[in-house]
């Protein structure tokens, strides 16, 4: 293959025009001739100047979605929350009091320390009043569902004696419980269930949780389920 | 609506100051330091987030796309050596594969006319002007390609199409879109290295007068 050749395929290589047959042929010059390696990553530089005028913003929830899925959430980074801190604090009293209750009420337990666990699902739960980052709440592969710990007053609405209710809702089915959520402290639950399609919602419940098996309260927060796919390397 | 309307809504990744740290970063990242990925994610996000959307033309593929670039550079960064493409380009293109990919996935791959004129498009002279010379390089040796073959290479770039795909999406022979493109490549080498190793300067942005 003189130079010529070797740059035209180069260029056919990182394109990958030239379907299954002429793929095999250039994989194979990668793989065995340097030359050919060099000829590539020229034209992977100058072809990626192709793009130097597209960028856009991706959405801040984007990220949290990649260290959720990367490295088990609780990204330091990632966890500071903009504005909300004076309500946060003057709340903090009230919900460690109330989390007791909830604690001893038991649908959730205390998380374990993030481990690096594949997440199957994610759900970024935002609040209707368009305040705050959104809670994201990440399914594993076994079912386990684990709410971070997350500030309430990015519901606009002061729970009071209420409590924050988790709900899985189908796309053409009645809310499930999921459980009862303690906003100061991450938890777990085991409910096992369908994820694919879902939305989540909080609605905010009497002590004790919803009496009637369905949202009762104000539903202040919502959020697709949003399956990760697997990489391919 | 612009091209840059439409799809910039922040300014590129510098090229011409960031991109060494971009190749540090990335070499940190391959040591697994958080630090730098999150640094490179906030350098480069914007444009692979902008190379998704161009190929995808939709907002929620292209974010699930990034996505799992990241998470592919991330695992990958030890892997990739100096002695291959820079680090932006090689982040580029495992975002444009990935988003090709999906394109290709979709049951209806057909093309919209109005999408595939924005993203094929050669960018305007400011969009050019901002960006730092190496993407002048490319755009300045795109336009002595004869008519309509510049446009044929940003197709098969953001489309993903292979040869086939894209003779019969044109109706043409694929023995002549073939030989086309190939001469197109053997053009865009030729200026390309005149331009990177012109006499006088390195990086000499100049035209080479006989290939008009």
């Amino acid at each position: 293959m003189d130079d010529k050749d070797r740059h035209i395929l180069a260029a056919e290589y990182v394109l990958d025009l030239l379907g299954e047959e002429g793929r095999e042929d250039a994989r194979r010059a990668f793989e065995e001739d340097p030359a050919f390696r060099a000829a590539v990553a020229e034209w992977e530089d100058d072809l990626a100047e192709l793009t130097a005028h597209f960028a856009r913003t991706p959405p801040p929830t984007l990220k949290r979605r990649l260290d959720a899925a990367l490295f088990g959430d609780e990204a330091p980074a990632d966890r500071a929350r903009p504005g909300g801190i004076g309500l946060w604090k003057a709340l903090t009293g009230a919900f460690v009091a109330l989390s007791l209750l909830l604690f001893a009420a038991v649908l959730l337990r205390p998380g374990p320390a993030p481990a690096p666990t594949p997440i199957r699902f994610v759900a970024p739960i935002s609040s209707e009043a368009g305040e705050g980052p959104p809670v994201m709440v990440e399914i594993y592969p076994d079912g386990r569902v684990r709410v971070p710990a997350f500030d309430p007053a990015v519901f606009g609405e002061e729970p009071g004696e209420r409590v924050v209710q988790l709900w899985a809702i189908p796309p053409d089915g009645a809310p499930v419980s999921i459980g009862l959520v303690s906003p100061d402290r991450p938890g777990d639950t085991d409910t096992p269930s369908q994820f694919e399609n879902m939305t989540f919602a909080f609605s905010l419940e009497p002590p004790g949780g919803s009496p009637t098996g369905q949202p009762t309260g104000p539903v202040v927060a919502t959020g697709p389920v949003i399956e990760l796919s697997p990489v391919r390397d | 609506m612009t091209c840059c309307a439409k799809y910039c809504d922040l300014p590129a990744v510098e090229k011409n100051a960031p991109d060494p740290s971009l190749d540090e970063l990335l070499a940190k990242v391959g040591l697994e330091d958080r630090r730098a990925f999150d640094r490179l994610y906030e350098l480069a996000s914007p444009q692979l987030y902008g190379v998704a959307y161009a190929v995808l033309g939709d907002a929620d593929e292209a974010q699930d796309v990034v996505q799992e670039a990241f998470i592919s550079i991330w695992r990958r960064a030890a892997t990739q050596n100096a002695a291959s493409s820079r680090a932006i380009s090689w982040m580029v293109i495992i975002v444009r594969n990935a988003a090709v990919d999906r394109r290709r996935r979709r049951r209806n791959v057909s093309v919209d006319p109005a999408h595939l004129e924005r993203v094929c498009d050669a960018p305007t002279p400011e969009e050019n002007a901002v960006k730092g010379s190496e993407a002048a390089h490319l755009h300045r040796c795109l336009q002595l390609l004869e008519a309509g073959q510049a446009k044929l290479v940003r197709r098969a770039f953001f489309l993903g199409q292979t040869y086939a795909e894209i003779a019969s999406d044109i109706e043409a022979p694929l023995g002549t879109v073939k030989s086309r493109m190939r001469r197109s490549f053997e053009k865009l080498r030729e200026c390309l290295i005149d331009q990177v190793s012109g006499p006088g300067s390195e990086k000499a942005p100049q035209l080479p007068a006989d290939r008009s």
